[in-house]
């Protein structure tokens, strides 16, 4: 759930879990007695539970709620709308294969600049389908002006940033829960789903991330002793197979393949596995082992787009390092070019002082040390990346171009 | 609903976050409190590590906890080849929640983690169980003085867990964060996990979430299986800790309790 600070996120996800009965009445009570002060019910509550978050009337930190819906279990995530609290959007936004952006129709409120970077950072991240609820609603008079407004600013802006998510729109008032599970009688002129019908429709189209790729691939994990600990990415690992291990481009078998204690003929992604290599050659944590006659698209060189989730200097992004799976390596990273998010346009004249949470960089990055490195559009495992600060600190994300 | 399928998942994350904590930790133990939660968590990492858990165990003795759990300890301590730590936590004179399975049990636990230079410990939470909860990490770092600081909590993006912090103490690990209370008893009841007798209904009366003998009050009901517990859970209306005393506060005594490091 992405979208600005205020625009209703908390309140949408609050009210789902009630009227979907997701949460138990015990738990439903202690918000409304903990509402005082002649304050109006605020759902919101349920998820922004620290008692700072609910005096400042904000989302800290992100929050993961299960609802049930219709028998579908879905897993979703209330994100700060915040500019300062990016990095809390990003670990949110890391897991999700769906994204709903909540977009406030009241006045004064519209589709803003976070909206923006939420929208092109959750699509950069892989995110490709994008619910939009138009929010507030009842502050326009259910206005159809105000919802088809609203909907042209935002395909506007994609058009503009170039940037193609599937996007479906409904207005909404989370508040009152109009359109959101049952259609609003107060919104004739809506002639479609109720948001969360369309949400589960658009979750069964969504799979970027688990696109069906032929190759194989298998993260190494851990060593332990003569044998390994991995995750097969991609693909289907037979017991017995030749392998190849990248970064290095060694040929060997793979043997005594075993899930929990058993010794299994083969597994499928996305599957923990034990098992062992004949070879002198040691594979280590970060390695790739893929089939025979595949390599990995880059080991030193490759461009990437970045985006950094606060101001940096470029002394500090050229101190920094990236990490795949867990592994960091050193990096240097070029600058080949700025694109404003916000403004949704090139930037060719730069002041050479820094970088602000309004870019997408273009960079060619070269590593310090080899790894097994993939085209996020194809292998999208092996292919996106952190970007932290010399202290470990995570400072951006990118995605191999 | 494809709950089997939802298992298998859950699972699999599972052990991919154990084996990271392995891999990444020097000094890495696990809590078991002999409730549903970390028994189930130990179930997982045996099938993680092959069948034997490569770290120790930590078991908090507060000297009051059930008799039936003290015998389950035993049995399970000798069924799974556990390398148990028992430490015990001292009772101060007011056996309110914060007291015995509170603040308590954290000073116990700040020795024990000093002595025995444990840079991790893994926690069976769940985000479920309380709305502070949910924002949880995978690996949520604890400071020099054991709090939490969940204000400025490490990005976790894409499979990159923060390990390290300056200033930090040790890292809390949580495998079972995205499993829900049903999930824990639908794997119980897939993987034959053995389990505490206290939660099986008596006399028309079962635990639902086991604290000490003093903190923890039974809930009326009549599942005397895990069956009849799946069934229980689909159909309650009250949440799974009000059968604990320390719940009643609000929910910021919570929030007090996390930054201390209770778990
Ligand atoms: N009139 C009206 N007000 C709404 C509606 N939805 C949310 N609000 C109000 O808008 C305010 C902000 O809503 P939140 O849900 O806290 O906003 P958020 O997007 O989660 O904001 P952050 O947590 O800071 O990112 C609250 O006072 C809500 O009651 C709506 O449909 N109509």
């Amino acid at each position: 759930m992405l979208g600005e600070k205020d625009h209703g996120k908390s309140t949408l996800l609050g009210n789902l879990l009630i009227k979907t009965g997701s949460i138990k009445r015990s738990r439903i009570n202690s918000i409304y007695s903990s509402n005082v002060d002649g304050k109006r019910f605020e759902p919101g509550y349920i998820l922004d539970s620290f008692k700072e978050e609910q005096d400042r009337g904000m989302t800290i930190d992100q929050t993961s709620a299960e609802i049930v819906y219709k028998n579908k279990r879905l897993h979703m995530t209330d994100v700060p709308g915040h500019l300062e609290l990016l990095k809390n959007m990003l670990t949110g936004a890391s897991n999700a294969s769906l994204g709903l952006l909540v977009v406030s129709a009241k006045r004064g409120e519209g589709f803003t600049n976070q909206s923006k970077r939420h929208l092109y950072i959750s699509n950069l991240m892989g995110i490709d389908s994008m619910l939009v609820a138009i929010n507030k609603m009842d502050t326009v008079g259910f206005s159809e002006k105000a919802f088809v407004d609203a909907r042209k600013s935002i395909t506007d802006y994609c058009r503009a940033a170039n940037i193609k998510p599937k996007l479906a729109f409904v207005p909404i008032s989370a508040y009152n829960m109009e359109n959101v599970i049952e259609l609003s009688k107060k919104m004739q002129w809506y002639n479609n789903k109720p948001l969360m019908d369309m949400l589960l429709e658009m979750l069964g189209h969504n799979n970027m991330l688990i696109a069906a790729q032929n190759g194989l691939r298998i993260l190494v994990q851990d060593r332990i002793g003569d044998a390994f600990f991995g995750q097969v990415l991609y693909g289907r690992v037979k017991n017995g197979c030749n392998i190849v291990l990248h970064p290095g481009s060694k040929k060997m078998r793979l043997f005594n393949l075993k899930k929990f204690s058993r010794v299994i003929r083969s597994s499928a992604a996305p599957s923990n596995i034990y098992f062992k290599l004949d070879s002198d050659f040691k594979a280590s944590r970060g390695d790739i082992l893929y089939g025979v006659g595949e390599h990995p698209n880059a080991e030193t060189n490759f461009n990437a787009k970045i985006f950094l989730i606060k101001n940096i200097s470029l002394s500090e992004l050229s101190e920094s390092k990236i990490s795949f799976n867990g592994n960091y390596i050193n990096a240097a990273m070029r600058i080949a070019g700025l694109f404003d998010i916000t403004k949704a346009v090139k930037i060719t004249k730069r002041k050479n002082t820094g970088i602000t949470p309004n870019y997408s960089i273009d960079v060619a990055v070269k590593l310090a040390k080899k790894c097994a490195v993939e085209h996020f559009s194809k292998y999208p495992l092996l292919g996106r990346f952190g970007i932290y600060s010399k202290s470990g600190i995570l400072i951006g994300i990118g995605i191999v171009k | 609903m494809a709950a089997e399928n939802n298992l298998k998942e859950l699972e699999e994350k599972s052990i991919f976050i154990l084996r990271e904590a392995n891999a990444k930790f020097k000094h890495i133990a696990a809590l078991w409190s002999m409730g549903k939660d970390s028994t189930t968590m130990l179930a997982v990492a045996r099938k993680a590590f092959m069948g034997k858990i490569p770290f120790p165990v930590i078991y908090i003795d507060n000297g009051i906890d059930f008799p039936e759990s003290y015998e389950f300890m035993e049995e399970m301590a000798k069924k799974w080849k556990l390398d148990l730590i028992i430490t015990k936590s001292d009772i101060k004179s007011e056996l309110s929640g914060f007291s015995c399975c509170g603040a308590n049990k954290t000073n116990a636990l700040k020795k024990l983690i000093k002595e025995n230079k444990f840079d991790a410990i893994i926690a069976s939470i769940r985000r479920d169980e309380h709305s502070i909860r949910a924002k949880e990490r995978y690996f949520s770092p604890r400071n020099s003085s054991f709090k939490w600081n969940y204000k400025n909590q490490p990005a976790e993006v894409w499979g990159n867990y923060a390990s390290k912090i300056d200033g930090g103490s040790h890292f809390r690990v949580h495998p079972l964060l995205d499993w829900t209370e049903l999930d824990i008893w639908r794997y119980i009841k897939k993987e034959g996990v053995p389990i505490n007798p206290l939660y099986l209904a008596r006399d028309g009366y079962r635990y639902r979430s086991l604290g000490c003998t003093h903190c923890t009050i039974p809930i009326k009901s009549n599942a005397s299986s895990i069956d009849g517990i799946i069934r229980e859970l689909k159909t309650t209306k009250t949440e799974e800790r009000s059968g604990r005393s320390q719940d009643k506060e609000k929910a910021y005594i919570m929030e007090k309790l996390r930054s201390l490091g209770y778990m």
